[in-house]
């Protein structure tokens, strides 16, 4: 589904990434792990086609293809969802335009028809039940006045919407108590299937408790130095990320 | 004639007006189209410039206009229908003229009031809206022209004024809006858009008096400037010394969609009471990166998620009119069409 070769990258001539390789096949969960400055969230804003971020070597294949020359906009119409650590807040914009704007985009780039207001409403309420999301929230504008655990639920919500094959999320755990934490994790794992890959960046071992990984990677210094499987982990939660940064060293 | 103003007086610092009517003109008086009812119309009314315009010299510009039309709404008369006035002026004529909008006790109006400008178009207009009396004022126009304009607004106890303006026409725009809560429990709220490109330069210089308590007034407006575009918003609040509680607010927003745009922004509170809520705000951007890449990742093409965002910009100055569904919903139909997001 997506690989990512020797990538290496930076930020106004500083370099974050450092020859990073992942792979991560069909309907597979990975999690990164790592330190702050590590570079996590660099690499979700690589993959999701930040324009600040300049990647000076390597490549990343999504399906096969490099996405490297894809605008956002083409890299989500490919299937490619990125729930943002910090969801953006739009004044003037409300949420219920918003998701209609954003799946019809989608869809006109996937080839599909445009759905009509009605059938968008049905699927709208259909996704919004799931996730407990209340009609409220889906006329304020997005994403402002929301808590930090509406925001991360309508981080779901969009995913949910769009349907990507390939979803990153970006310390999605950061800022929510456990009670939220659950809801967003069992949103997330309703949309765990065969067709579907996930990788869940975090710094805290609490989230994959609730969300699974098949694998586990340790982001350091812009490179994955260790991968294992679940209990990885664990151990990291136990022993902290000093005694592997020492050891790959 | 008696001579232009020239950006030596403070209040025309950023607008050079010789500079822009150096044609001769064909002047004639202001010929303006109304479409209410005969009988609001009178000669000439009674009360007009209820208060000094002498304060300040920069207003020669304005004073002693031929009257070229007087409504008066009676006491009590709710108009439903709202009336519309317009103004056309020519290429190479220069049309002069005062309007006067008199709504005596409690009456109501919804005025729409349109300019097609090609020529010079100088006008005055005075607003005086009696104890109780409400007026919503939309303003818009088109044209590549110059408009000179003067509007003095003079409120009672309790009355209301509720005004729109969309600048997106016109090679120099200088509107200038005197406003004086002279009774307790006034409303006075100024909304309005700026969207400018080429050549185009909007001026709008505000003056809100607060004379008496419990009054509220509002400024808010928001600018998009494309091109070599400039404009200009002058905001002073008033407060006098027996004006206690007043609320006085002041928020002008702008974008920059050019590196050679510019926007002057001087926002003034001058406050003699000493329990009053005030406040002002100015800002001058690009358009925010992070909002712009979020609509992106979400499968919205670059230039309808910047035209959504600009939109939503704009949209801001409706608030005033949110319990006035119908306006409201014409505005955002505005917004649409100006920025061609329709």
């Amino acid at each position: 589904m997506i690989e990512i070769k020797n990538l290496h990258a930076e930020i106004e001539g500083q370099p974050i990434l450092k020859g990073l390789d992942l792979t991560i096949g069909k309907g597979e969960v990975h999690a990164i792990m790592g330190p702050n400055g590590a570079g996590k969230s660099t690499l979700s804003y690589i993959l999701a086609g930040k324009e600040e971020y300049e990647v000076t070597e390597g490549d990343i294949l999504f399906n096969g293809e490099s996405i490297l020359d894809m605008e956002p906009e083409e890299r989500a119409a490919a299937g490619l969802f990125l729930a943002f650590q910090y969801p953006v807040e739009i004044p003037g914009v409300q949420m219920t335009n918003f998701l209609k704007t954003s799946l019809n985009a989608v869809r006109k780039a996937r080839g599909e028809g445009e759905l009509e207001t009605l059938d968008f409403i049905k699927l709208l309420r259909a996704k919004t039940t799931e996730l407990g999301i209340k009609d409220e929230m889906l006329k304020r504008a997005v994403n402002v006045g929301f808590s930090g655990g509406e925001k991360k639920r309508n981080e779901v919500l969009q995913m949910a919407i769009l349907e990507p094959q390939f979803c990153v999320l970006d310390e999605t755990d950061s800022g929510l108590d456990i009670d939220a934490l659950k809801i967003v994790a069992d949103g997330v794992n309703a949309l765990r299937e065969a067709e579907r890959s996930f990788l869940v960046i975090t710094h805290y071992q609490r989230l994959l408790d609730y969300i699974v990984p098949d694998q586990v990677h340790i982001l350091a210094e812009g490179k994955i130095i260790k991968s294992g499987d679940a209990q990885l982990a664990k151990d990291l939660e136990e022993q902290g990320y000093e005694t592997f940064v020492k050891e790959a060293a | 004639m008696s001579a232009l103003p020239t950006p030596k007086l403070e209040r025309w610092k950023y607008s050079n007006l010789p500079a822009h009517v150096d044609e001769t003109y064909d002047v004639h008086p202001l010929a303006v189209g109304y479409d209410g009812d005969d009988e609001f119309i009178v000669d000439r009314d009674v009360d007009l410039l209820p208060w000094a315009a002498s304060t300040y010299q920069d207003m020669d510009l304005w004073m002693g206009l031929q009257d070229v039309l007087s409504i008066v709404i009676p006491e009590g008369k709710s108009v439903e229908k709202p009336v519309n006035i317009t103004m056309d002026v020519e290429e190479g004529q220069k049309c002069e003229g005062a309007i006067h909008i008199h709504l005596q006790k409690n009456a109501r109006l919804t005025l729409h009031d349109t300019v097609n400008c090609q020529g010079w178009m100088n006008r005055a207009m005075t607003i005086t809206l009696d104890d109780g009396a409400e007026l919503i004022h939309i303003r818009s126009g088109e044209g590549q022209g110059i408009l000179t304009s003067l509007i003095q607004i003079h409120q009672g106890k309790d009355a209301k004024y509720n005004a729109y303006v969309m600048n997106k026409f016109g090679s120099f725009v200088r509107d200038q809006i005197h406003g004086a809560l002279t009774g307790e429990n006034g409303v006075c709220s100024l909304s309005g858009a700026k969207i400018l490109s080429a050549n185009q330069h909007c001026d709008t210089c505000i003056l809100i008096e607060h004379e008496a308590p419990n009054c509220y007034s509002n400024q808010n407006y928001r600018n998009l400037l494309n091109d070599n575009a400039r404009g200009v918003f002058q905001g002073k609040v008033h407060v006098h010394q027996i004006a206690q509680q007043t609320d006085g607010y002041q928020l002008c927003n702008s974008i920059l969609l050019s590196d050679k745009a510019e926007m002057d922004t001087k926002p003034e509170l001058e406050i003699y009471a000493d329990d009053v809520k005030c406040s002002h705000g100015a800002t001058t951007a690009q358009l925010d990166e992070d909002p712009l890449f979020y609509l992106q990742a979400r499968g919205i093409p670059k230039e309808q998620a910047q035209a959504l965002l600009l939109e939503a910009f704009i949209s801001e100055t409706l608030e005033a009119f949110e319990d006035h569904e119908e306006i409201y919903d014409q505005l955002g139909q505005t917004i649409k069409k100006v920025l061609d997001v329709a």
